[in-house]
């Protein structure tokens, strides 16, 4: 069986892996990575749970293929919390109270993140098209809505006082 | 799904590839269709020939021409269209093609290529004359993109060649285009019926020199409805005529009916659909002036 | 001024943090040492007889375990109203999707190649899908020995129709002679799933002793424990079930799928095997909504005052009986209606058809209820000239009035619940072309049955309680029930620990379902307080040399009542009971009376009672496109009588996430069938509401506590599901001029209903 030798950076961290090439990033992070916080669902690019970030990019990891991640930053839900504690978006979606089974928060998170790293003052319309890939079966979105608008003001905030200082 | 992979760095390797393991290999480009494709059993690949390896497929450049490359994403090209009001409908296709994500992997290429009756990229690019470059053991040649398309899931590409680019030709002053497709819900779906237009105008501001009129998910492929096009033609575009092409378009659209909608349904929504986008491009190509 | 602390504040629930870290483990998460995989080979047929199956091939591969069939299993089924499951398909299947055979691999794809290789010979038999169809009395039996299965005491079954209920008040047919007008309707729903977005899933262990543990995420692990120990034939203390976190389940996760089959897997195999629902079975085989066909006929005087009601309601209940009796049974309640009516006669069929046994969705048979009984009177009400609402306000019961069932309602907050809604969606404005509102009301149950609880003084004086059913999102368990801790116990939130036990370890519980777990699982915890409370202040009181009845707890203190500092900690009160008495614990138990009503009205009515019940109206405003037919929500009001809102953050996120659903069943989604197969078991082709679909719902917290429920809450968790489809079918009907009677409705139906009112033809 064909194994390819690629390296793996996620959150930071360097991987060297020896993958069969039809394992999926989503399979690698959870099963040989031990990062389980990325979530498999529909495995078909239909529901989001399974989202993370690529290259700044949000993608589906269950149609990623890991070997084409080679040489690429991965970003994970994993790898936002730091020590000084949640990462905005995070913390934006506990005070909302955005968060009712849970399972598709990491996908919501890493999109809200995927935006929010690229341009740090969406507009509504943009916020809405950056998780128009993510299903919510619990929430009825409201809380999600308030949960990136709060993330939005968060990360403003944060850019102001940075100026600021 | 097993498979071998291989990561050709030229797209002469890649072509060398193909011609290797012929039925058997298939290409990588987005991989949003393809592996589900495999997943569902469809397909079942020897060979995965990935595309990512090879420099300068994803570029996407504007000069004069638009040229998309075959790895440019859906996400990329959307960016790269912002603010360039003339090639909106091609702008907002991409917008409404899945989820962000899958726009952030799928290609304009792939979608070209999977040959989907819905395929979204499809109705705009046949409004603005798109060309399509290919590149195979036999060398490159550029053919229209209208004709390319010769049944669901199925192309007139040839045997070990592999689509390199996809030219926009510069579009004439005083075009507007528009896109419009109707989902199951608001966001994404495929299209139950997709329709884009274009419409040049002439330096009067009214008479239309040229139109397009495309359809998608209501054939076996996306479609130009040359008839509506022709009535359109050095006619001042009024809701009555827009009315009367859109007929045309209806009745030249040969839908049908399965899980997600009615062929009735389908035909209703051409009409409706077309109706709309024309004069959307054409309020479009009344407006001068930049975004 | 709030007279409480921490109940009735929106407080952050306490597995906020671990979720939005990703550290929350899920079923799907849960790997064991040396675990193998399981698969499951399902019928494609919908009705077959199963002649043989040949396995040689499927054994022979290398990586396979264990290979089970039906025929290795006896003549066991599964427990129920009726006995009339297998867990494997034996000489017969009944639906496309129904497990015939299980194997356990080494990985996941030996498993799928392995159970590809399986040879099964089946006769394909004629196909029963239409429900109606199969209840005459020449229909094609589907359970030919229906007679001799072990069924409830009173059920009124015959032939394909496993469960008869029937509600009677008053005389219909003299209602309806004194009646001025009789209006009747017919409607349908389709099915729609649940859609979690965590698959089902179980990892099952059983040792070389014999003693079974499953790990599963249900919501209801003591049920699961009964069937686990009917299938492997062992005795119940002998099957543990460990609850794992569940990513959601409305109701999808209460009954066994999997559970028994990964143990029988496991005990085989001799290893831990962990099986799982993919998706694509899921929406096949499991366990989502009946789908429904309703009557209605309506006897009213002139001026609007309901007289006489007589229904029929179908539930197509599949291949098995499943939960379809006791479901036709709360279908006639709902049938009912929140209503003041003098005479009723409600009948309602679970009836058997060739697909998967239909389960429990949220709030079952309620959608499918008020989507005919709202449609029908808003129809009334436009043939009496009424408007919609005053028709309601007219009717709806009071606190005082009886139920169709008999039952006397207290704490009614069905009248604030219809002004509240109708005025936030501004009834009384008019609306634009193409624009329209409607509203829809209803009355649900908060389920009793028993939930225990146990809390003990930890050390440094925190609380933690524990509990027998696990968190499905709600924030019940993570979010409510500590809140009730940390109120009886003087304590702030962060204080208060909750662990879910499993079913060796932990209380009884009838699990996190039917709008029941904050008001049960709260109600036990909150005994289990008063009774830790007491002791607390017996100790501390030895301690300060006081008496217990002058101790308050406070702040984390026992202090005494009105001397501030008098007062030791909660923390030194926990390491004196350590080192005296080896700590002090308490254990609470909610079983709550069930409520009276007039037996004589019903007849094989297995929920025949609404207990604690709540009541709602959703109103909303629609646009409707006319060139394509397509709906969109502009605005969605929902309004609930919850009593008392433990957690108002909570019980808005209920609503709001209710409402949703209830947008999803009413415009897009649908289980489609062609010939006893699903056409769309993807999420492709099964439609859910994304964030573009709907608008922001607004809630609105209707509070008249109840007594017995915890601080007067009542259950919130199904009703903001069931009024949904009801007031779009009313919005787009004021809108676009067509009452459309199915379920979805979808733009193509509005299209297409538009053009044959307005005379146009699709060509």
């Amino acid at each position: 069986m064909q194994r390819i030798a690629i390296t793996l950076q996620v959150n930071d961290q360097d991987y060297p892996l020896e993958l069969a090439p039809n394992r999926t990033l989503l399979d690698v992070l959870r099963e040989d990575l031990a990062l389980t916080g990325t979530k498999p669902n529909c495995l078909s690019g239909e529901c989001g749970a399974c989202t993370v970030i690529v290259d700044g990019q949000a993608v589906n990891a269950c149609l990623y293929l890991a070997v084409r991640a080679d040489g690429k930053q991965v970003k994970t839900v994993e790898g936002l919390a730091g020590p000084e504690g949640l990462h905005p978006v995070q913390e934006a979606f506990v005070e909302s109270a955005a968060v009712q089974c849970g399972y598709c928060t990491p996908g919501f998170i890493m999109s809200a993140v995927a935006l929010l790293d690229g341009n740090s003052n969406p507009t509504e319309a943009e916020m809405l098209e950056a998780v128009s890939g993510n299903i919510c079966r619990c929430t009825g979105y409201a809380s999600i809505r308030q949960a990136l608008r709060r993330s939005i003001s968060k990360i403003a905030a944060a850019r102001s006082g940075e100026i600021g200082a | 799904m097993r498979f071998q992979y291989h990561q050709p760095e030229s797209l002469e390797e890649a072509v060398g590839y193909l011609g290797e393991y012929g039925p058997a290999a298939a290409l990588l480009a987005g991989g949003t269709a393809l592996l589900i494709d495999i997943k569902n059993g469809e397909l079942s690949p020897d060979h995965l020939i990935s595309l990512w390896g090879i420099p300068g497929l994803n570029a996407i450049r504007a000069n004069g021409d638009l040229k998309i490359g075959a790895l440019a994403t859906i996400t990329e090209l959307a960016q790269t269209l912002a603010g360039q009001r003339p090639l909106l409908a091609l702008r907002e296709a991409a917008l409404l093609l899945g989820g962000r994500q899958i726009q952030n992997m799928a290609t304009v290429a792939g979608n070209i290529c999977k040959a989907s009756p819905g395929a979204d990229m499809v109705p705009p690019l046949l409004c603005l004359d798109a060309q399509l470059g290919l590149f195979g053991p036999d060398g490159q040649r550029v053919i229209p993109l209208d004709g390319f398309l010769t049944g669901p899931d199925q192309t007139a590409i040839r045997p070990g060649e592999i689509l390199r680019e996809i030219v926009v030709p510069a579009i004439p002053p005083g075009t507007g285009t528009a896109f419009m497709k109707i989902m199951r819900r608001r966001a994404i779906d495929c299209s139950i019926v997709a329709a884009a237009a274009r419409v040049t105008l002439a330096e009067d501001g009214k008479t239309c020199l040229e139109a397009r009129v495309a359809v998608g998910a209501a054939a076996p492929n996306p479609f130009r409805a040359t008839e509506a096009e022709s009535l359109l033609a050095g006619q001042e575009i009024t809701p009555g005529l827009a009315q009367q092409a859109a007929q045309l378009a209806r009745e030249a659209s040969t839908p049908v009916s399965d899980v997600r909608a009615s062929a009735d349904y389908r035909r209703i929504l051409v009409e409706s659909l077309v109706e709309r986008a024309l004069l959307q491009a054409t309020e479009r190509a009344c407006q001068k002036g930049v975004n | 001024m709030s007279q409480h602390r921490v109940v009735g504040e929106k407080k952050v629930r306490l597995d906020a943090r671990a979720k939005v870290t990703g550290e929350y483990v899920y079923g799907m998460d849960l790997s064991l040492p040396g675990m193998i995989h399981g698969c499951t080979l399902r019928s494609p047929h919908p009705h077959a007889r199963l002649l043989e199956i040949d396995i040689s091939a499927a054994e022979a591969l290398p990586g396979v375990w264990a290979i089970i069939t039906g025929r290795d299993l006896g003549e066991v089924m599964m427990p129920g109203m009726v006995y009339d499951q297998p867990p494997l398909a034996r000489d017969r299947v009944r639906y496309a999707g129904e497990p015939v055979a299980l194997v356990a691999a080494i990985t996941p794809d030996i498993a799928q190649a392995a159970a590809n290789l399986i040879r099964v010979t089946y006769e394909p038999l004629p196909i029963l899908t239409d429900a109606e169809e199969a209840m005459e009395a020449d229909a094609m039996l589907l359970h030919e020995s229906w007679s001799d299965y072990q069924a409830a005491d009173g059920l009124v079954r015959e032939g394909n129709i496993c469960c008869h209920s029937s509600l009677v008040k008053g005389n219909v047919e003299a209602g309806f002679e004194g009646s001025d007008h009789i209006f009747e309707d017919v409607f349908s729903t389709e099915s729609v799933h649940q859609s979690h977005l965590e698959p089902r899933v179980a990892v099952a262990v059983v040792d070389s002793a014999g003693q079974v543990t499953v790990h599963s995420n249900t919501q209801l692990p003591y049920w699961i424990r009964t069937n686990v120990a009917v299938v492997m034939g062992v005795p119940e203390s002998q099957v543990r079930i460990v609850p794992t976190g569940i990513g959601g389940a409305f109701g999808s996760k209460l009954y066994p799928q999997i559970e028994p089959l990964a143990a029988l897997l496991a005990r085989k195999a001799g290893r831990p095997v962990r099986l799982v629902t993919p998706l694509e079975d899921e929406m096949i085989a499991g366990l989502p909504r009946h789908p429904c066909k309703l009557k209605l006929k309506t006897g009213v005087k002139r001026d609007g005052t309901l007289v006489a009601r007589q229904a029929t309601m179908i539930l197509d209940t599949g291949a098995y009986a499943g939960s379809g009796p006791e479901l036709a049974s709360v279908g006639s309640l709902m049938l009912a209606g929140p209503y003041r009516t003098p005479h009723l006669k409600v009948d309602a069929y679970a009836v058997h058809t060739n697909k998967t046994n239909f389960g429990a969705y949220r709030g079952p048979s309620g959608p499918q209820a008020v989507f005919a009984l709202e449609s029908h009177l808003d129809i009334v009400a436009e043939k009496l000239g009424m408007d919609a609402l005053e028709f309601r306000l007219k009717n709806v019961v009071e606190d005082g009035d009886e139920a169709g069932n008999g039952q006397i309602l207290e704490g009614v907050g069905m009248r604030e619940a219809l002004e509240k809604a109708a005025a936030a969606i501004e009834w009384d404005q008019p609306t634009s072309p193409n624009r329209g509102k409607g509203l829809a009301c209803g009355w649900w149950t908060t389920t009793g049955q028993a939930s225990g609880s146990l809390v003990k003084l930890d050390v440094d004086g925190k609380v933690v309680v524990t509990v027998g059913t696990q968190e499905i999102g709600t924030g019940a368990i993570m979010g409510g029930v500590p809140q009730v801790v940390a109120e009886v116990m003087g304590l702030p939130l962060e204080d208060v620990g909750v662990r879910v036990a499993d079913t060796a370890t932990g209380p009884y519980d009838w699990g996190s379902q039917g709008s029941r777990t904050l008001f049960n699982v709260g109600r036990a915890a909150q005994f289990a307080c008063y009774d830790l409370s007491r002791q607390i202040r017996e100790l501390a009181g030895e301690m300060m040399e006081v008496s217990a009845e002058d101790l308050e707890l406070r702040d984390g203190y026992v202090m005494v009542k009105g001397v501030p500092d008098r007062r030791i900690s909660l923390a030194e009160v926990a390491r004196k009971s350590l080192t005296t008495v080896g700590g002090l614990h308490s254990h609470g138990l909610s079983y709550p009376e069930p409520a009276t009503y007039d037996q004589s009205r019903m007849i094989s009515c297995f929920y025949p009672a609404f207990h604690y019940p709540s009541f709602y109206c959703h109103a909303v405003e629609v646009e409707v496109d006319p060139g394509t037919g397509q709906v969109e929500v502009l605005r969605y009001v929902g309004a609930h009588d919850v009593g008392f809102a433990v957690n108002p953050d909570l019980a808005t996120g209920q609503i709001q996430g209710g409402a949703v659903q209830g947008i999803g069943m009413g415009l897009m989604e649908e289980i489609i069938y062609q010939d006893g197969k699903v056409q769309n078991n993807s999420w492709t082709d099964y439609k859910l509401p994304t964030i573009f679909d709907v608008p922001e719902v607004e809630a609105i917290l209707v509070q008249h506590p109840v007594e017995g429920g915890p601080f007067g809450a009542k259950g919130l968790g199904e009703p903001p599901v069931i009024p949904g489809p009801a007031a779009l079918a009313n919005a787009v009907s004021r809108a676009s001029g067509v009452r459309l009677r199915s379920l979805p409705i979808t733009p193509e139906k509005v299209l297409l209903a538009r053009r044959q009112a307005t005379g146009e033809s699709a060509d």
